[in-house]
């Protein structure tokens, strides 16, 4: 509860702040001075074609790349230089749109690596992990929740893509976090799995903000209050569905118009 | 039925075990115990290459280097300086630890290729200390002269039947810790930053001091192997430490399946009986080895003891091991 009740008292506090991000990968600005603002509990869709740097930015905010230039403010705290696993440390969690899980290993394991990844207790090397029983039982319910009970004992490899997605997300969820990047978790699946996928994201902590890359329209505009659209690396614009759906540009570059 | 049979094959494997290791050895002729004695402290080796190769997913060509430069200090502490055996023993481990915890350093930034090369050049560096230091290592004729030690047992480890309990001891208090490691939160770990690094990462691990830990526990348990081969031989040569020796450690984890722990062990037992079988007959041992490794690379890419889990799971087809080079 301590978590939900500081985001409460920061509240007037947005929970990302981007200010003039970009960065170059040598001749190329993939993400070209974007500047963004979400609120906690905000949830928003990045929309845009492909190239358009949707996956770059992600990659910006979760430490994968470091920006060349802007800063990242996360709860007003500098996060620009920070590497990776601090970050995720300070709360923010991230799925991969071309899935990335450890294959070789079970569905329980795999929870299980998400569970213990912020726990003191990673570093414990002579008692059994099995022995740790918040961990287990931890584990035992995201299993539950997200419907991996049957499957916890095969590898992850042997599963199909639509359990993997589902994966995916339990693992960014089992550490908590306040902040949530959804690398298009709807990618590759099919449109019953989207549409119980759909409504999984929209029964999540309205606490967590989310941010949510994502092509297709239906769940895009099913999810978020507010769009935002980029474009060649550079912002678009933004606002409510209605307003998205009738910007001529929008229509132009992104639904291909006449 | 499939777990009755594979929980059958597990005791089959436990009795036979029991028997061969712990029942068995006096009946055998002299030959034989210093034979089994070599397999143990070899499987010590090789399951410490485990940690590393099989769970964290980092081949090292330097393993040996740990390996020998333990047996170094204590032939140097036990025949220059007369040390006794606590001494020797737990500086063996301590100069590996210290050695790792440098080398760590510079090992922990890479995987794959790149680690396999920094791993075979700083074994070469201890490699070349040991065959040019002559004033200290004496070179190329090694030191000899080492004497089994006197641990305060009742009975002569001279005896080789005596001395091979003791390894056996050894053997298993170092079996039950590694085994304790990797079923640990932080040998957990290690399997997730071989299986994919970037996750880990985004998780919240550091993984370059995952890496690190697991090299130095590594280096660790290859130390005390190293010390025990130094009492066992009476003798340590630059040999001990070349790259032959670091590719033999790497077969024996290859052959018996990464990742297993009893695999290795069961790997090193099979390549120290064929090395010293072989060698009876033929100067060719090399060209052996060579053979064994194409037929396991062929027909048994994830080790013997993944090919016997795979078996008893029934037909599923794992490619545990190879997926992961």
């Amino acid at each position: 509860m301590a978590s939900i009740d500081t985001i409460e008292d920061k509240s007037s506090v947005p929970c990302l702040v981007l200010e003039d991000l970009s960065i170059d990968f040598g001749g190329l600005r993939a993400v070209d001075g974007v500047n963004l603002t979400i609120k906690p509990g905000e949830r928003r869709v990045l929309m845009g074609p492909n190239g358009a740097g949707k996956t770059t930015l992600f990659n910006l905010v979760s430490g994968i790349y470091q920006a060349s230039r802007g800063r990242i403010l996360y709860f007003e705290k500098d996060v620009t230089g920070l590497p990776t696993y601090r970050r995720a440390a300070l709360g923010i969690a991230r799925t991969y749109q071309i899935t990335n899980l450890f294959p070789s290993l079970t569905v329980s394991e795999n929870i299980l690596m998400a569970c213990q990844a912020l726990e003191r207790t990673k570093f414990v090397m002579f008692r059994r992990l099995s022995s740790y029983h918040r961990l287990m039982d931890r584990c035992n319910d995201l299993l539950k929740e997200f419907d991996l009970w049957e499957k916890r004992n095969e590898l992850v490899k042997n599963l199909s893509h639509g359990y993997q997605r589902q994966i995916e997300v339990a693992m960014a969820l089992a550490e908590k976090p306040r902040l949530l990047l959804l690398d298009e978790p709807a990618a590759g699946l099919s449109s019953a799995e989207t549409h119980a996928l759909t409504l999984l994201l929209k029964k999540l902590d309205p606490s967590i903000t989310i941010l949510l890359i994502e092509h297709d329209m239906d769940v895009a505009f099913e999810f978020a209050e507010k769009i935002t659209v980029l474009y060649q690396g550079k912002f678009l614009t933004e606002g409510t569905k209605e307003e998205i759906k009738n910007n001529p540009t929008v229509q132009e570059i992104y639904l291909g118009a006449e | 039925m499939k777990d009755l049979l594979a929980s059958k094959t597990k005791i089959a494997g436990l009795i036979l075990a029991f028997l061969v290791l712990l029942v068995m050895p006096p009946f055998y002729t002299s030959y034989w115990v210093t034979l089994f004695t070599q397999m143990l402290i070899f499987a010590i080796l090789a399951m410490s290459l485990d940690i590393l190769l099989g769970y964290t997913g980092l081949s090292s060509f330097g393993h040996a280097g740990f390996f020998g430069s333990a047996a170094y200090v204590v032939a140097i502490l036990s025949t220059r300086y007369k040390m006794g055996f606590l001494i020797c023993f737990v500086s063996g481990i301590a100069l590996n630890i210290v050695i790792s915890t440098i080398f760590g350093l510079l090992v922990a930034h890479a995987s794959g290729v790149y680690f396999l090369i920094i791993t075979l050049a700083l074994g070469m560096v201890l490699w070349g200390l040991a065959f040019r230091w002559v004033s200290m290592t004496g070179g190329d004729n090694g030191i000899s002269g080492i004497a089994r030690p006197d641990i305060g047992l009742p009975i002569a480890l001279k005896d080789p039947l005596t001395f091979y309990y003791v390894i056996l001891v050894f053997f298993l208090i170092s079996l039950i810790l590694m085994a304790i490691f990797v079923r640990s939160p932080f040998g957990h770990s290690l399997k997730g930053v071989r299986e994919s690094e970037s996750r880990m990462q985004v998780l919240g691990y550091h993984t370059w001091f995952h890496k690190y830990l697991s090299y130095v526990a590594t280096a660790a348990f290859a130390g005390l192997a190293g010390a025990l081969w130094a009492y066992f031989n009476g003798f340590t040569s630059p040999y001990d430490l070349d790259l032959t020796a670091s590719i033999e450690i790497i077969l024996m984890v290859i052959l018996g399946g990464p990742g297993t722990l009893i695999g290795p062990a069961l790997g090193a037992g099979i390549i120290v009986f064929l090395k010293n079988f072989i060698s009876a007959y033929t100067q060719r041992w090399l060209l052996i080895l060579g053979t064994i490794y194409i037929l396991t690379i062929l027909y048994a890419p994830q080790g013997l003891m993944n090919l016997i889990k795979d078996f008893l799971k029934g037909g599923q087809k794992e490619t545990k091991a190879g997926e992961r080079s």
